[in-house]
């Protein structure tokens, strides 16, 4: 038998058969509006979705913004009051503690100079702060006429959720030193005050001698 | 614009009018082509419905408006032999509805049950050519396999074939 009239033959087979009503156009028209509308909702689902995620986000991204923002804000304070107690540590010649840590006597220098917050009146001011494991160590002071006191904080350094809290109070003159590992306060004298320890957001004193 | 372009481009756009209109001219080759390949009009069915639906999907991809045969063909071998792999450890029956029929003429039967006699391949190939248009060379290319061979092997299944009708 011929090739092309087998072909034929069998193509002819074909149009005998019944096609399916399920396959019929109007059907799959039908299917595919339904499956449309169906991807159309689940479109507007995975976008609220992503909407909500967003704002998440942003929201979280603020607050770590903000948290950074203050981190900074203390900090800044720090540097001008430092470089104004440089000058009077220059002058005095007699005060230089050249390891980076804040001495009260440099501070009130530097209070005195920039002719804010008088003496004796009881307000909070940044002294110095490290970083170590993932934690910001924070130490702030209020100076009294009688004594100062000391906050010691601890902050996740990514959320700046705040996980310790210490407060300790001394004589007047007192000076914070900082590292990672902890903090120690020393008199005018370079006398051992207090010696705190740094661990894991946690704020815990090893020795107080006041 | 062709008719055929205008009906592409809508599709494309979602419209399924417009897709619907592409597929009214298409449909009964397709389902021919499938249960002249899988054997099975469940099956031939349950793909061609697949097909449509990954086409819908897809219809971005298609540049050409007058390749949507083509393209669409081109799908459903593909979901054809992705079937007949899962027939390997199958025993095939013909299915009652395709064995008999009292409307169907008596040698449309004898020419089909020949056809479902032959392998896989060899009813894809000429199912592909038979109903999808292919030549040869398009044929070779869909299912990796020299030009050539493609010729012969349709060319013994077709002597096969006769020879199956005239004993």
């Amino acid at each position: 038998m011929d090739e092309r009239k087998l072909m034929e033959q069998l193509k002819t087979s074909a149009d005998s058969v019944k096609i399916p009503e399920r396959l019929k156009p109007e059907q799959i028209k039908k299917k595919l509006e339904s499956q449309s509308a169906r991807q159309a909702r689940k479109r507007k689902v995975v976008r609220r979705q992503l909407a909500a995620a967003a704002c998440v986000t942003l929201c979280a991204g603020c607050l770590v913004w903000a948290a950074v923002g203050r981190g900074q804000e203390g900090s800044g304070s720090s540097s001008q009051a430092s470089a104004a107690g440089a000058g009077q540590v220059e002058s005095a010649a007699d005060n230089a503690d050249g390891d980076g840590s804040f001495s009260g006597a440099s501070m009130e220098a530097a209070q005195e100079s920039a002719g804010s917050a008088p003496q004796g009146e009881a307000q909070e001011q940044y002294v110095d702060s490290v970083a170590g494991g993932g934690y910001v160590y924070q130490v702030m002071v209020t100076e009294g006429e009688e004594s100062w006191r000391y906050r010691i904080t601890a902050a996740e350094e990514t959320t700046g959720r705040q996980t310790d809290e210490l407060y300790l109070e001394f004589a007047p003159g007192a000076k914070a030193t900082l590292d990672p590992e902890g903090a120690v306060f020393t008199d005018g004298n370079e006398r051992e005050l207090a010696k705190i320890r740094f661990d894991a957001g946690k704020i815990s004193e090893e020795s107080a001698e006041q | 614009m062709s008719t055929k372009e205008s009906l592409a481009w809508r599709a494309r756009a979602g419209d399924t009018e417009a897709f619907a209109a592409l597929y009214e001219e298409v449909y009964r080759d397709l389902y021919r082509m499938a249960l002249y390949t899988l054997k099975n009009p469940q099956d031939a069915e349950d793909v061609v419905s697949d097909t449509v639906a990954d086409a819908f999907a897809s219809i971005r991809k298609l540049r050409d408006a007058d390749a949507f045969r083509a393209w669409i063909f081109k799908i459903l071998s593909n979901k054809c032999r992705r079937k007949m792999k899962e027939y390997v450890h199958r025993t095939e029956e013909l299915p009652e509805e395709m064995a008999g029929g009292s409307r169907e003429l008596a040698e449309d039967l004898a020419v089909r049950s020949a056809f479902f006699t032959l392998s896989d391949t060899d009813r894809l190939i000429l199912s592909l050519h038979l109903f999808g248009g292919y030549t040869s060379q398009e044929i070779g290319s869909l299912l990796k396999m020299n030009e050539n061979t493609v010729r012969s092997r349709e060319s013994r299944a077709l002597k096969k074939l006769a020879a199956m009708l005239e004993e």
